[in-house]
This record gives C-alpha cells, sequence and structure tokens, in this order.
C-alpha cells in the first residue's frame, strides 16, 4: 500500500496512524531479485528457500554488500597501480510485477456512505504493484538495493524500498568478519533475517482489503518515510550487532516556500526531532542443515505531529523494543522454515494528548509467528498468526465503518493460510486466506456499524513475476 | 604439487599410487618438479608402504572398469607445476572471504549441501572447478552453485585453490552409526565383486584419503556422499567410472557406505 504525502496531508495525525496500520498486512515491498542470480551467476535457490525468504548464504551474500560478482567487469587503475573501476558488464536491473485479485467475505459498504450501497467485490488489481531494481554491486564494497514501485493505488512511479551499503570484509584462516554501513530508508530493510518487519511474512497482501488498524512504529510505520545509516558487524556467521540512526526524510513532501522536498515545516507531519536510535542484535547457530536466529531489535523516537503544528513543544515519543527468532531446515527436497517475531511499543503522546487527541500513554504490542513447508522449492504452504494487542484509547480508535473500532481497542488476531506455486523458480503464484477472529478490538459489530471481523477474512490470489 | 597428463598416461594402471601425484595433504608448500621429465616426489615411507598395498588393489577392477579409469585419467586436465606466493595469497584471499561462505571456514562446511574441502586432492578440485566453468558438471547444486562461482576463475587460480584446500587439516572423522559403519566397511574394502562392484578402495585409496585427480571421501557429509552416489546412479553426474558401479548400489548400500567414510579420520 502506497499513500503520497500530499494525500496524507489531509489526514488527521491519527487517521494517519490508523492508514500505517493499514499497511500491516498490506505492506508488500518484499522482493527477490534476479538481477542478483545474474551478477553471481547463481540460481535464486542460492539466497532463497523461496523467495524472499533468505537461505544462510543469502544472508552472506547481503551482509557482504551485494557485492559477490562472478561477472566480467570494465576496469581501470592509475599510473600508481590503484583500482578505480570495476563496473559489471551487465547493468543491476530487475523488473517485478505483481498482478491480484481480492475478494472479502462480505462487501464493503460504499465509501460516500450512499444506504444500501456497497462497493464491488472481486477487485482486481493490474498491475498491483510493479517495480523496477537497480540491485548489484556498485563498486568492490559497494552495493544496492533501490526499487522504484508503481503503484495502481497512487497511480504513479515512486521511491519504495532502497538498502545501499558498504561492506568490508576481514576474514582469514581463523575467523569470518564482516563489518560493514548500510544507508537506508526504512528501518529492518537492512535486516538479514525474515522474522524482522520490512521482509517479513506475509511477503505479500491484499491492497483492496480492510486491514487492522493499528501497528507499531517499526512493523512499517516508517516505510520510505525516513534514512538512516547504521554500522554493522557480522562475526564468524553467528553474530551480528547494528546500530544506527534515522531522520524523517518524506517522499513527495514539497516545502512551500523552496518549493523542494524540504526544509521540513509545520506542513509535514509526523517529523523526528532530532534522530531516533536503532539497534539490533541477533546470534545464528548453524548445524547440520539447520540454522536458528535469536535477536532483538528496536528504535526510539520522538515525533512532531506536524499538519499545521509548529516543530517544537511536546512530542510524541515511542520506543519499540522487539525480539525474533527464526529456524530453518533445508533440504534437498523439503524445506521447513518458522519465522517469529514481537514487538511492544511505548507510546507517550504528550503532543496529541495535549491536543486532546488520545491517552497519555499507551501500549501496543504485536505477535507474528508463521510457519512454512516448501517441497522442492515448487509447492509452499503457510499458516501464520499475527495478533495485535494494547491500551484502549477511544480517541485514537474511533468508531468508524470498517476500519474503525466501537470499543477503542487496538486489539486483532488473524489466521494466515498460504499456498505457493512456482512453476519456474522466479514466478510465483499465491492463494492467500486471511480468517480474523478479533478485529480493531471485537469479533462482532467491531466498527461500531454492524460489521463482524469475520466479514473482513480475504481470499487473495497472486501472480508475482519477477525477471 | 601437481603432475602433468602426460605422466599420468604413462602410469595410468599405476593409477592407484599416489606417488604419481604428489600433492600429498600433508605437504605445506608445492614443490616445483623439474621440466618435461619424472617428477620429484616427496614420499615418506608410510606413504610408500600405502602406495604398495593400493597397487594390488588394481587388479581388483575389471578389464572394462580399468579402461573407464584411463578414459578418464585420460580427459584429466594437467596442472601447472608451480604457484607462486602471489598466487597463493589470492587463493586463500578467496577461499576464505567468499568460498568459506558455504564450505566453512576452513573448508569445514556445516551443511551437507555443500562438501567439506579441507585435505581435498587438489588435482580433483582443479578438476571440478574446470567442469563447473564449462557447464559440464550438471547436478543441481552444481548449477545452482557453482557454475557461477567458478565461472571468471581462471586457471592459475584455480590451480592454486585446489593447493589451497589440500595444505588445510582434514576433518574430524565421525562414526554416526557403528551398524551401518561396519556394513560400509566392508563394502569400501571388498565391493561386491558378483555384482560388478568393485572396491572403493581400489581408486580412493584405502584410507579413502583420494588418489591424483580422485576424491578424497574420508570425513565427508554423509548426506553429501549419499547425494552424489544418487546423482551417478541417475545421471545427473557423468563419469565413465562411477555411472556403471552405482547402477548396482541400494540406496542403503549408499548409506553404508557413505556412514563408513564419514567415519575415516
Amino acid at each position: 500500500m502506497k499513500l503520497t504525502l500530499q494525500y496524507f496531508s489531509r489526514l488527521n495525525w491519527y487517521t494517519r496512524f490508523v492508514i500505517l496500520g493499514l499497511m500491516l498486512l498490506g505492506s508488500t515491498s518484499v522482493y527477490a531479485v534476479p538481477s542478483y542470480a545474474r551478477q553471481t551467476g547463481m540460481a535464486c535457490a542460492a539466497c532463497h528457500t523461496m523467495f524472499p525468504e533468505l537461505t544462510p548464504f543469502g544472508r552472506e551474500f547481503k551482509l557482504n554488500g551485494y557485492v559477490i560478482s562472478n561477472l566480467k567487469t570494465v576496469s581501470d587503475i592509475t599510473l600508481a597501480k590503484e583500482d578505480i573501476l570495476e563496473l559489471n558488464q551487465l547493468p543491476p536491473v530487475s523488473a517485478m510485477f505483481q498482478t491480484s485479485v481480492t475478494t472479502t467475505a462480505k462487501r464493503l459498504p460504499d465509501s460516500s456512505g450512499l444506504p444500501g450501497a456497497y462497493a464491488q467485490n472481486g477487485t482486481v488489481q493490474f498491475p498491483q504493484e510493479a517495480s523496477l531494481f537497480l540491485a548489484g554491486k556498485i563498486a568492490p564494497e559497494i552495493g544496492a538495493f533501490i526499487q522504484l514501485t508503481y503503484g495502481s493505488a497512487d497511480g504513479t512511479i515512486g521511491f519504495d524500498n532502497a538498502d545501499i551499503r558498504y561492506a568490508h570484509n576481514m576474514s582469514n584462516a581463523n575467523r569470518n568478519l564482516v563489518v560493514g554501513v548500510t544507508v537506508n530508508n526504512n528501518p529492518t530493510v537492512q535486516d538479514a533475517w525474515n522474522s524482522t518487519p520490512a521482509w517479513g511474512f506475509p511477503y505479500s497482501g491484499s491492497e483492496a482489503a480492510p486491514a487492522p488498524a493499528a501497528g507499531t512504529q517499526i512493523d512499517g510505520g516508517l516505510e520510505q518515510a525516513v534514512g538512516g545509516a547504521s554500522a554493522y558487524f557480522w562475526w564468524n556467521n553467528s553474530v551480528y550487532g547494528e546500530a544506527g540512526i534515522y531522520r524523517t526524510s518524506p517522499q513527495g513532501f514539497s516545502n512551500p516556500t523552496t518549493e523542494g522536498n524540504g526544509p521540513l515545516d509545520s506542513s509535514a507531519e509526523a517529523v523526528m526531532k532530532g534522530v531516533a536510535p536503532y539497534w539490533r542484535f541477533a546470534y545464528q547457530a548453524l548445524w547440520d542443515r539447520n540454522s536458528l536466529e535469536l535477536g532483538t531489535y528496536g528504535m526510539y523516537m520522538e515525533l512532531y505531529p506536524g499538519g499545521g503544528l509548529p516543530l517544537s513543544g511536546p512530542t510524541d515519543k515511542f520506543t519499540d523494543v522487539a525480539a525474533d527468532a527464526q529456524y530453518q531446515y533445508i533440504g534437498d527436497e523439503n524445506i521447513f522454515t518458522v519465522l517469529s517475531t514481537y514487538i511492544h511499543e511505548d507510546e507517550t503522546l504528550g503532543a496529541t494528548y495535549s491536543m486532546g487527541g488520545s491517552n497519555a500513554k499507551d501500549t501496543l504490542q504485536t505477535l507474528k509467528i508463521v510457519g512454512n513447508y516448501y517441497y522442492r522449492r515448487k509447492y509452499g504452504l503457510s499458516l501464520g498468526f499475527v495478533d495485535t494487542w494494547g491500551s484502549t484509547d477511544p480517541l485514537v480508535y474511533a468508531p468508524e465503518d470498517v476500519v474503525g473500532s466501537r470499543t477503542g481497542s487496538p486489539n486483532s488476531e488473524a489466521f494466515v493460510a498460504q499456498l505457493n506455486y512456482l512453476p519456474w523458480l522466479n514466478t510465483k503464484f499465491v492463494l492467500q486466506y486471511i480468517a480474523y477472529a478479533k478485529f480493531n478490538g471485537s469479533s462482532s459489530n467491531y466498527d461500531g456499524s454492524g460489521r463482524s471481523a469475520s466479514d473482513n477474512n480475504t481470499l487473495f490470489l497472486l501472480a508475482w513475476l519477477n525477471f | 604439487m601437481k603432475t602433468t597428463i602426460k605422466s599420468i598416461l604413462g602410469t595410468a594402471l599405476l593409477l592407484m599410487s599416489s606417488v604419481l601425484f604428489a600433492d600429498s595433504p600433508k605437504m605445506e608448500h608445492p614443490a616445483t618438479p623439474e621440466q618435461g621429465g619424472t617428477e620429484k616426489s616427496v614420499v615418506t615411507p608410510a606413504e610408500s608402504q600405502q602406495e604398495k598395498a593400493e597397487e594390488k588393489k588394481e587388479h581388483e577392477l575389471t578389464p572394462e572398469q580399468r579402461k573407464a579409469v584411463e578414459q578418464m585419467l585420460r580427459a584429466t586436465r594437467p596442472a601447472k607445476k608451480h604457484v607462486s606466493a602471489e598466487l597463493q595469497a589470492a587463493a586463500a584471499k578467496l577461499a576464505e572471504q567468499e568460498c568459506s561462505l558455504c564450505h566453512g571456514r576452513g573448508g569445514q562446511s556445516v551443511s551437507p549441501t555443500f562438501p567439506r574441502l579441507a585435505g581435498q586432492r587438489a588435482a580433483y578440485i582443479q578438476e571440478e572447478l574446470m567442469e563447473f566453468r564449462e557447464g559440464s558438471r550438471k547436478d543441481p547444486d552444481a548449477q545452482a552453485y557453482m557454475w557461477g562461482m567458478a565461472s571468471q576463475l581462471n586457471n592459475d587460480i584455480i590451480e592454486a585453490l585446489g593447493h589451497y584446500y589440500q595444505n588445510l587439516n582434514p576433518v574430524t572423522a565421525k562414526a554416526e552409526d557403528q551398524e551401518l559403519v561396519s556394513a560400509g566397511k566392508a563394502l569400501f574394502e571388498n565391493g561386491m565383486p558378483a555384482n560388478g562392484v568393485p572396491p572403493c578402495q581400489a581408486c580412493h585409496g584405502t584410507k579413502a584419503q583420494g588418489v591424483g585427480p580422485l576424491p578424497r571421501l574420508a570425513g565427508q557429509h554423509v548426506a553429501y556422499l549419499v547425494k552424489q552416489m544418487s546423482s551417478f546412479k541417475n545421471g545427473l553426474r557423468t563419469s565413465p567410472v562411477m555411472e556403471p558401479i552405482m547402477q548396482n548400489l541400494t540406496s542403503e548400500q549408499m548409506q553404508d557406505v557413505a556412514n563408513y567414510l564419514r567415519s575415516l579420520p
């Protein structure tokens, strides 16, 4: 789901918050990139169990800066024998095309509010998204993943996920060590495990179905709206540590005075005060065909609501602390994986509370767990559970048709079942069913307009082509 | 140290003798042989004894099998004699920073998808890398991983990589299932002459240490070995020697012999 800032700016602070929450299950910017395969000469299966989930080698490729390359290069050298150019002879370009059909258990009411009027069911999106990737080695220790996406909802091409990194491999006979720096626009997009949000299950979802309102900041709330840099190390294929900072860098924002993309002022929304620190630690154990990862990640940020309010005074403070775990068994024919994360968010809503828009303090939690089975990397079955719960806050989660909450509770429970079929490793057909036991606080009449959680149960058919 | 094709062919029937391929894992530095004639080899008394023992094993091959081995060796490319210090350093860097991502630090891979390379025969590594590069080794993992990785390697670095891995200490032996190990030992040492299966040790050495371009099997992952044997059996991997032999081995027998090989130091 993509929203332009112009559209955003017409919304009040918490409606925007709710819409960001809608991205929770609908967030789809998660892809595998054939240009890496072309660069390395290695099949998708080297880096992915089933794209976009990474194998241990896929993690190595990423943490080594996307630079492992087996292509002929265009080179240059100085008289002092310094290498000054090493350009792959093949441009690092890939494309992705997604088209989908979505059906919800019950039609949505017409957005105009016309009594008895309903939206169509059986939404066809052609395309749902189409992306161009510039992904590959730039220089010997510098590589990139840059994605430009056309979204049907926007009707335009936007800047999507980006992760540009420098990695220095210091491995020798006695140790494996990589140190690096990443600059990116989505916290966790730089991560190498699929248990963290940016590359997490369900990888793709409908954009034509309602999704629960609440979501933590680190779980998609900041994607493509920030710019950050972090430094990391990766030691002996087992210990990963990363620390960095982010700062607001919205897409589509235009300062009324400069008519440029800044500086940010009261006409922007959700602007960070200073910088937001980000951290990540993970431990990975490898044995036989198994890998197990246990980790933690998190962020702290202070946000000015903006949207007509000056970028000074009280802020809303968010502290996200998360734990994650991932297990993979990668056999020649059978692959099992389990991905899980728990995110706890403390919200001290000084700015919004002072405007009468929320409780002074809220908490929000999300638990995601999914089990995947893949056979010969051709057929896949995934069963997942996403649980979100937190403080009841009727000012934040107000009653509203379909997307609101009658009770002011953010609590939602979703079960996800997914079948995958990959006739070729770079083509994927997905049949996904999401069943809601609870939606925005209740099972029945959750929005105050008589809609049940199960009315939002969604059947989603997706064709996903990478080339 | 490498040998020439000339010397291999000249002594094809003595292929089991590692004196022809003095690239012993125990050698720290590749020696430089003299040009054009017989090679200088560094052979310890223990190795010499073993060679004599292994020479006897040639009789355990049928004439057809011997011919196939000869044919295979004839197709094996000669190795260069000398690996410069610069190339050794380049190979070490490549192995430690890229190859190790799958094959493990010190050539001790964790996943059985990837073979352990520590102590592997230099000539075998060279031959396989060249086959990956030209796409003539076609089993699935070869295509998925190694066709790309080997595509830009030149002969010099391939040679140096072979020496790098050969000089690493081989893996620690592990006996996982004693029953299978015993059954495998019998197959390894005696084969099944009635079924046309020669003793594995006839070509791979009495300790499965490998001989010349014929791979070291000792200490290798069980699953990797079984997969290679199956690949020879079903034609995913080709070899004039191994393909016909593997037709006569059941999956259980492959498991047996792989477990025995894993138990060898």
